[in-house]
């Protein structure tokens, strides 16, 4: 009873928390920023090491998509993976630790929805060969390229805005 | 006789160059990345860290972890110590099995570059 008590209890807060920040979200916007803006190109530079801390930011990545689409924008992303992050993007339970096998199968599945969008995932080969990754072990989603900084430099030569998420 | 000298001093010197430098190239050829009779290699992640038994894990890219054992004849490169390591880090572990305890012959702790 106390555990029933203790679980309606915990539900409660978390909704009521889960509300209050959709209901203050709601209240901001980003009009003045997107004002006269039909079509955004955006470079993802991840390269984080934590695995939870991925997952937290491949959901903020994804809201920063859905969120300028909404706002009527026409995108173009592009997720550029580089350092240890290149771990989280293979296949299988391969290159990571035990404890962050969960992990990867959550950014395993933001990779297909993101690609399954037409966001494009690069991969740098040389942060692959630091990492001793081989080409085929990447998931088929992503597509290697020579020097992920090279890749940055063009994209942001062309216009994207470049995303840090280190 | 000082033709002679002036002759042979570069000879001498270009000996003992040789002589001194090729110690360190020849101890580092014997640590090959493969694994061979004599001892075994793996290159992978710390996962776990255990001063006070001298071991550390390692998870090799596809595969189960391994428990390395570190004694003070371990060479140890890119770290001084035991809790130097952290979990993470990728390394290259030559060992040898010695009464199903994995011996540590040579642990290289790689560079972060962070690219």
């Amino acid at each position: 009873m106390k555990d029933l008590f203790t679980y309606l209890l915990v539900m409660c807060f978390t909704l009521g928390s889960l509300s209050a920040a959709a209901a203050s979200q709601a209240e901001f916007d980003n009009s003045r920023a997107l004002d006269g803006v039909q079509k955004t190109s955006i470079y993802f530079d991840v390269s984080l090491t934590d695995d939870a801390l991925l997952v937290v930011r491949m959901d903020l990545l994804d809201r920063t998509i859905r969120t300028l689409e909404e706002s009527g924008l026409e995108v173009n992303a592009v997720i550029g993976v580089r350092g240890h992050a290149s771990r989280f993007i293979t296949e299988d339970d391969h290159y990571v630790l035990e404890e962050e096998i969960d992990n990867k199968k959550k950014i395993q599945e933001w990779v297909k929805r993101f690609s399954d969008r037409g966001v494009v995932i690069e991969q740098c080969a040389i942060a692959a060969g630091m990492h001793d990754i081989a080409p085929d072990d990447f998931l088929p989603q992503v597509t290697i390229v020579g020097n992920g900084y090279v890749s940055l430099v063009g994209y942001q030569a062309q216009g994207y805005a470049v995303v840090p998420m280190d | 006789m000082k033709e002679r000298v002036f002759l042979l001093l570069p000879l001498l010197m270009l000996g003992f160059l040789l002589l001194f430098d090729s110690g360190p190239l020849a101890a580092e050829e014997t640590f090959e990345e493969v694994s061979t009779e004599d001892m075994l290699y793996v290159r992978g992640l710390v996962s776990k860290v255990d001063t006070a038994q001298m071991q550390i894990s390692v998870r090799p890219a596809k595969g189960k972890r391994i428990s390395i054992t570190i004694d003070p004849d371990t060479q140890l490169e890119g770290v001084s110590q035991i809790d130097e390591f952290e979990k993470e880090q990728q390394v290259k572990v030559w060992y040898s099995i010695d009464n199903d305890i994995n011996r540590a012959i040579k642990i290289k702790k790689l560079m972060e570059l962070g690219c």
